[in-house]
């Protein structure tokens, strides 16, 4: 060891012009490295959000893409809660049977997640807006980064509200594929208008559709399997739609 | 360079902006004009995030209108809206983060560089932590400066960047877009004519969406030459502005009977284009 070690300060000793300019890094170079030491040693606390994300294997991109969705917050998460808990608390006070006694939630739950997109992208709503329309990344994937997000924690809470509900059997969960539609429909038509206005327009539709069909056949009709089957029909030609117009969400407008 | 060719825009029937063919090189390039003048109009074109009705944008070759290459322009651009826009829950750090990630900046340790050399230009490093929502306007106006200078841009766009800021940190934020000038094309509107405009090695002032004036700060200023006195009073029919105790700086198209000249600043100079430019050329 003392040998290898005294054979290499020979080498070195013979190569002076070697130590002084090949391997020392120049003034401003250090500084960059320390600053980068620094800046580590000082890295602020990330956000529990910002942990949890990274625990579940997020990628470190995406993640502050989805920390800063305005609609993500603890507030709205509270809210779609309540609004669940209610929902709950009406169909068990309910004299109703069957279907009919979790027909408000079935009909409210495809709203929770279309609100939630609607208060997810666009300056009325996101204070960075403007900033986020002058910078290189792709509009259409930080408005779908936002809408998986919201569209899962949405789903999330209103699933454990299903499994909650006192009465309805496999019922419980045929707002599924209507929130998909409407959410994926609301997605498409953001490429053209402004996502609250898509939303409303998506909303105001599917209260429309559920009081046309309830009103001519059975409650039960709003939700059997025809509708099933035409949201999931719906839901995948919203979302080729989103994809093939995706371009316009980097037009040159702050809509 | 930014070349701005032809830009029009109008609002219903209201002409917004009507400018010719105008190339900006490196260096600061002040804006001044009064309000609804078209500055703020002009510089969300230049960010992209607005488009005009007609006319071109490029910078350094790549043309705004494309698709691909406003997106390469994007790359090469930091961007202050006149509305800081900042989202009040987030935590400082938290926004850099977020602004660094829609920069395309990849890694979370390059954020944090980046985040950290950007807020250490506006001396906002010991407000990492802080919640945006307990900063003070002036704080917050730094915030939205530091952001704009995460990935040190080649083309800044600096909508009233002295807004909200006391005069020690105007005099900063000055003397940081000075050095960002040296290897930086900045544009940037203000209503700071002697304090920013001033340091600017070029003036545009527009008026009614149309160029009024084009120059350097020491030709904007000498169109106040013999337009400019100082009173004791302010004058009807003159623009004066309180400059001490009873001491009044006043700009008109003639001087009164008896008024002794001062030397015209860039300020003076851009108060006689604006309200008396008719009458003056």
């Amino acid at each position: 060891m003392t040998n290898s070690l005294e054979a290499a300060l020979a080498r070195a000793a013979g190569r002076p012009r070697f130590l002084a300019s090949e391997t020392m890094p120049d003034a401003s170079r250090l500084a960059a490295n320390f600053a980068g030491i620094e800046a580590e040693l000082d890295a602020p606390r990330p956000s529990r959000l910002a942990l949890v994300l990274r625990r579940i294997g997020v990628d470190e991109r995406t993640i502050p893409l989805i920390t800063a969705t305005p609609s993500l917050r603890r507030s709205w998460v509270i809210a779609i809660s309540i609004a669940v808990l209610f929902a709950i608390n009406t169909a068990s006070t309910s004299t109703a049977e069957g279907i009919d006694r979790i027909i408000v939630f079935l009909t409210m739950a495809p709203l929770v997640p279309l609100l939630g997109v609607a208060l997810a992208f666009g300056p009325a709503v996101d204070p960075t807006h403007e900033i986020a329309v002058a910078a290189p990344l792709d509009g259409f994937r930080l408005f779908l980064v936002r809408s998986v997000t919201v569209l899962s924690t949405s789903t999330a809470v209103l699933l454990i509200g299903s499994v909650l509900m006192p009465e309805g059997g496999g019922y419980r969960v045929a707002w599924l594929l209507p929130s998909l539609a409407v959410t994926t429909v609301t997605m498409a038509l953001a490429t053209r208008f402004s996502a609250r206005r898509a939303a409303a327009a998506v909303g105001v539709a599917w209260l429309v559709l559920v009081m046309i069909v309830a009103g001519t056949a059975d409650a039960s009709a709003a939700f059997g399997p025809a509708v099933q089957v035409s949201s999931l029909a719906v839901s995948v030609v919203g979302f080729v739609t989103f994809m093939r117009r995706r371009q316009r969400l980097d037009s040159l407008s702050v809509r | 360079m930014l070349a701005l060719d032809h830009l029009r825009l109008t609002y219903g029937a209201t002409p917004a902006l009507d400018l010719p063919r105008l190339t900006i090189d490196r260096g600061a390039t002040a804006i001044l004009g009064p309000n609804g003048s078209g500055k703020s109009t002009l510089l969300r074109m230049i960010a992209t995030v607005t488009g005009p009705d007609s006319g071109e944008i490029h910078l350094s070759g790549l043309a705004a209108a494309d698709d691909v290459e406003r997106t390469a322009i994007r790359r090469r651009l930091g961007y202050v809206p006149q509305v800081d826009g900042l989202p009040a829950r987030m935590r400082v750090h938290e926004y850099m983060d977020y602004v660094a990630a829609l920069k395309e900046i990849g890694p979370a340790r390059l954020r944090r560089r980046w985040t950290r050399w950007a807020l250490d230009r506006v001396d906002l490093t010991d407000h990492a932590e802080s919640k945006i929502k307990t900063l003070s306007g002036g704080m917050r106006r730094r915030l939205t400066i530091a952001q704009s200078l995460v990935g040190n841009p080649d083309l800044l766009v600096l909508d009233e960047p002295l807004t909200s800021l006391d005069a020690e940190f105007r005099g900063e934020i000055t003397k940081l877009i000075v050095e960002l000038a040296t290897n930086t094309t900045i544009v940037v509107a203000t209503h700071h004519a002697d304090e920013l405009a001033a340091v600017c090695r070029r003036v545009l002032v527009l008026d009614r969406g149309r160029v009024a004036f084009d120059g350097t700060p020491a030709a904007l200023a000498s169109r106040g030459t013999n337009h400019v006195w100082e009173t004791d009073a302010p004058v009807d029919g003159a623009v004066c502005r309180a400059i001490g105790p009873s001491r009044y700086r006043c700009v008109a198209a003639h001087l009164p009977p008896g008024g002794l000249h001062a030397d015209p600043s860039v300020g003076d100079g851009y108060v006689a284009v604006v309200r008396f430019g008719a009458s003056l050329r």
